[in-house]
């Protein structure tokens, strides 16, 4: 079998992977646990049971993280999205998520029954969620004598990488009485984010796209007062509900013997994503979409430069992740030049200078061929 | 008890690891600076330390 090289020998701009790149200390220790049924030794019973030391400590500092009341874990954030839908909603409720949603949280919903209805956002060019965006949507619900059960809230989208204020939020939902989910995929575990204090009820967190765990493995947090709704894995004859299995909770716990290393560098990271962004778009041609300043690390460019240059190639799209990955850039999406979306999270300044370098050189000499 | 030999096995895991990292923050070219060739050349003296101990096996 290959070995994986790519994170060794290329710069990855892709904001998928950007957050779930792991450290040495969390891969040394996933190595001790590489053989099959190795995590037996850290737990007794079945699978959802989890009585050693170990296991009482990691969700004891995960609960700590999230300022959560109690932690499951489960493969990714699609599946604590269902597993929290599945216990506190039934078939023909209806739900009101964010306009910037992700499509997992439509489709958790849907494969249970429940309605989904979705806000806008402030479209073009920052394409923002706010509470009046929710209360347009409730109002518009109340007349129909509708009451959304739930409200969804993405912390940050996976499209702009908009970091939404959610306090305000949180307050519209408090006013309405409808408990909210907060979807932090894409910031717990690059940051802090604390339930209790966010006013959510709610939270579901991804592992591997924030923590730099190797996957899958996500979670639902909720706080209390909710803990006898959540419909838990103790029931085993339902096989999808059973949680992730250990190596990948193993996984998690390793990353977070590193965790405030990670966390304290998350303002040199939006430094660093605000100066490539300027970088960027004073070559021309590239316009940021999304959040300006950014407060997260995710960036989404309109590229009609890259667009134009690419058209006069005979490769045409592909002409652009190819020149790319020959500078030893990879992470963009083969074919695609009217936009990017790309990440710079984890690199070093000389990377990212490395990089805005690799796209200047390429937008002069394209420009001197179009 | 803890076997000094095995834990050794483990934690040049780690020390090769940490390599791995350097490489990762110096990609694509690995072109070290000052600063990254003197940390590489201490997890290579930490390494021949954990060769020594495993080699005493051998003796």
């Amino acid at each position: 079998m290959k070995l994986r090289d790519i994170q060794e020998d290329y710069i990855n701009l892709n904001p998928l992977q950007a957050g779930g790149r792991s450290v040495a200390e969390t891969r040394s220790i996933m190595t001790s646990y590489s053989d099959g049924y190795a995590s037996y030794d850290m737990y007794s019973g079945s699978f959802s049971q989890f009585f050693k030391k170990e296991t009482a400590l990691l969700y004891e500092q995960l609960n700590e993280f999230l300022g959560t009341d109690k932690f499951y874990f489960t493969h990714g954030v699609r599946e604590a999205k269902t597993l929290l839908f599945r216990s506190i909603l039934k078939a023909g409720d209806l739900i009101l998520i964010d306009g910037n949603a992700h499509f997992s949280t439509g489709m958790a919903a849907e494969r249970l029954g429940i309605d989904v209805f979705s806000t806008e956002n402030s479209g073009t060019p920052n394409f923002e969620i706010n509470a009046h965006h929710y209360e347009t949507e409730i109002k518009k619900l109340a007349k129909r004598n509708i009451k959304p059960k739930l409200l969804v809230l993405t912390q940050v989208d996976g499209n702009y990488g908009n970091l939404v204020d959610i306090g305000e939020i949180t307050l519209l939902a408090h006013k309405y009485n409808i408990p909210v989910l907060l979807n932090s995929a894409y910031l717990a575990g690059r940051t802090r984010v604390n339930l209790r204090e966010s006013g959510a009820d709610f939270i579901v967190i991804s592992g591997h796209k924030s923590f730099g765990a190797p996957g899958h493995i996500g979670g639902l947090g909720v706080l209390d007062k909710w803990e006898k709704s959540i419909k838990d894995y103790s029931d085993e004859s339902k096989p999808w509900d059973l949680p992730t299995r250990y190596p990948a909770i193993v996984g998690l716990y390793a990353s977070l013997s590193t965790i405030d290393d990670r966390v304290d560098r998350w303002r040199e990271e939006l430094e660093k994503t605000n100066w490539f962004v300027e970088k960027m778009e004073s070559l021309g041609g590239i316009n940021l979409l999304g959040q300006r300043p950014k407060r997260h690390d995710l960036i989404l460019f309109n590229t009609p430069i890259l667009d134009k240059i690419s058209a006069k190639k005979r490769k045409k799209g592909y002409f652009l992740a190819t020149k790319l990955k020959e500078r030893g850039i990879i992470g963009l999406r083969p074919g695609q030049t009217r936009q990017m979306r790309v990440s710079i999270y984890g690199l070093t300044w000389k990377q990212t200078k490395y990089v805005y370098e690799g796209f200047a050189n390429l937008i002069k000499e394209g420009r001197n061929g179009i | 008890m803890k076997n000094t030999k095995t834990q050794t096995l483990f934690l040049m895991t780690e020390t090769l690891e940490k390599i791995r990292d350097l490489f990762r923050r110096t990609a694509p070219y690995h072109d070290l600076g000052k600063a990254e060739r003197k940390e590489l050349k201490a997890y290579l003296e930490t390494l021949k330390e954990q060769i020594g101990i495993l080699e005493g096996m051998t003796e």
